[in-house]
């Protein structure tokens, strides 16, 4: 309801302090979180430079606007910008491991102003898996489990096992080495999917705001994973 | 009148209680408007939103959900035979193992109404091998010099595993699935044994290679024997759009189907391309799957 001072004055009194700061106490209450519908004017009014332009953040490239958020990042052809997942972090090519490290520059944190939105995270990226042909120290011992998973993850790392469905793995299929020509791996990169090409897209719903991560995580059982081209992108929409 | 117009109290003058009760009951106002607000004072997700009180103003409709066996070490995985049959069987639906995992879109279903899209975005790790001894044949090799007026038999590597939408359009009993426009089962008569679907109707068509085939040339000629390469283990993804420019279209689920093997044919009578069964190595062909993600998100585009 609109503002209604507490204290009437009338000629002939004592003005007391306390009457007076009592007005000015409720009108600083009303004009803080006060103002109802009632108070404002029902006709349209509201102009363009009253609503927020968007803004932008240059270094993870999104742009902030009134449904939400817009943004990416990506690497590749003259910008090219590796980002390298390894074993030698997730458990050192452990099968029976299963640790999670954040792949470099993915991940966004995004402030979600609005209860009740929605959140896209799309990525892609160009794996060189291997080659690795590592089995001493309780590493994977055949090609079968010569594998990187990488995929998107919502929040902190230890949030990671509601995200393990979208993983998407990648093979190194090596068994040996040539000593002749052609020399080096047995198995050539081309032929074997150890030049990996994958994308997705996380879908998660946002029911309170606050600021969330969204990013790339990754789980190797390969020495070297070198993620040659890469883009992530987010849209958040404000339901 | 939102503008406050009053002298302020000057020194000396004398101030009584009309006076000092109108510098407050100002404060009164019930026409508020663009003189009180400054210059971005609103951000858009302020302002009330049309439809429902929760969803409404872009987004009205999202789901996530698992599907397929979620084992990502691939412990226990899912795996089905090639389809050897002709005419060919129906495809297999993607599931855990003992039920399909499907995409429930409540008991009322969810319409996508003129001037929204559906976008369904999918992903499956999945694994393409076989048994015996290289066994494909039929449409899949070419036949490389091996100098001498011989020839080296090469796979050609286009033998592959295709993995489509169904959705459910009639009830909630989610027992009315059909595939989603502008896709085929990979079950229509082309030509004399041949079926397939052209490619104008695999529109929600993702392919995984079925086997990797190599020779290595030399000065021009293979006359070494191919080596045989499992595909081995990869994630797979699909997206899918369904624009609504008129009417509206009630949606209970969705699902995710497949079958092999398939191989790239050009149909001289209709003069198209299309993706056909091979069904002469279909039988010793075996797809091994885990888990994945479906997700789904109805928007407004107008």
């Amino acid at each position: 309801m609109s503002y209604t001072p507490p204290n009437t004055f009338t000629d002939g009194t004592v003005l007391t302090s306390a009457a007076l700061e009592g007005n000015s106490d409720a009108l600083r209450v009303y004009l803080h979180n006060g103002i109802a519908t009632g108070d404002v004017e029902n006709t349209q009014w509201i102009q363009t430079r009253h609503i927020q332009p968007p803004y932008y953040e240059p270094y993870t490239g999104v742009q902030h606007g009134v449904s939400g958020h817009h943004g990416g990042q990506w690497a590749g052809g003259v910008n090219i910008r590796l980002t390298f997942a390894t074993k030698y972090t997730t458990g050192g090519g452990r099968d029976a491991t299963s640790i999670f490290e954040r792949l470099s520059n993915t991940s966004f944190d995004i402030e979600v102003r609005q209860p009740n939105s929605i959140i896209l995270y799309h990525y892609w990226y160009e794996a060189e898996v291997g080659p690795d042909y590592s089995s001493g120290g309780g590493q994977v011992s055949t090609e079968e489990d010569r594998l990187v998973w990488i995929g998107p993850h919502l929040g902190k790392l230890d949030l990671v096992a509601s995200s393990l469905a979208s993983l998407q793995e990648a093979q190194n299929l090596q068994d040996a080495w040539n000593g002749t020509y052609p020399i080096g791996a047995v198995k050539s990169m081309p032929y074997t999917g150890g030049y990996a090409s994958r994308d997705g897209t996380l879908l998660d719903f946002r029911p309170n705001v606050g600021t969330n991560t969204y990013g790339l995580i990754y789980h190797s059982q390969i020495d070297r994973v070198a993620v040659v081209n890469w883009g992530v992108a987010i849209e958040v929409y404000y339901l | 009148m939102s503008r406050i117009i009053r002298p302020a109290v000057q020194d000396g003058e004398s101030i009584d209680a009309t006076d000092l009760n109108t510098r407050f009951s100002d404060y009164n106002q019930t026409d508020l408007n663009a003189f009180n607000h400054r210059n971005a004072a609103y951000d858009l997700p302020q302002f009330d939103r049309p439809g429902a009180s929760t969803f409404g103003f872009i987004g009205k409709y999202q789901n996530s959900i698992t599907i397929g066996k979620n084992d990502y070490k691939h412990t226990s995985s899912v795996t089905v035979s090639g389809t050897a049959t002709t005419p060919p069987a129906a495809p297999y639906v993607v599931g855990d193992g003992v039920n399909p995992t499907v995409m429930s879109f409540g008991i009322l279903g969810q319409a996508v109404a003129a001037n929204e899209v559906l976008r369904v975005y999918w992903d499956l790790s999945v694994y393409p091998h076989w048994i015996g001894s290289r066994p494909w044949s039929g449409y899949d090799y070419n036949l490389i010099s091996s100098g001498g007026g011989g020839s080296t038999a090469v796979g050609t590597n286009g033998s592959c595993w295709g993995f489509w939408l169904q959705w459910d359009i009639t009830s909630n009993a989610l027992t009315n699935f059909v595939n989603v426009p502008q896709q085929g089962s990979f079950d229509t008569n082309l030509t004399g044994s041949i079926y397939g679907s052209p490619l104008s109707d695999t529109t929600a068509t993702s392919v995984v290679p079925a086997y990797i085939d190599r020779a290595i040339p030399d000065a021009g000629i293979v006359n070494s024997t191919p080596v045989q390469i499992a595909v081995g283990w990869r994630g797979i993804s699909g997206a899918w759009y369904y624009p609504k420019t008129s009417g509206s279209q009630t949606i209970f689920g969705l699902r995710l189907v497949f079958t092999g093997v398939l191989h790239p044919y050009y149909n001289a009578g209709t003069s198209s391309n299309a993706l056909v069964h091979d069904t002469s190595w279909a039988g010793d062909a075996r797809l091994s799957y885990n888990g994945g993600k479906m997700n789904a998100f109805i928007q407004r585009i107008g």
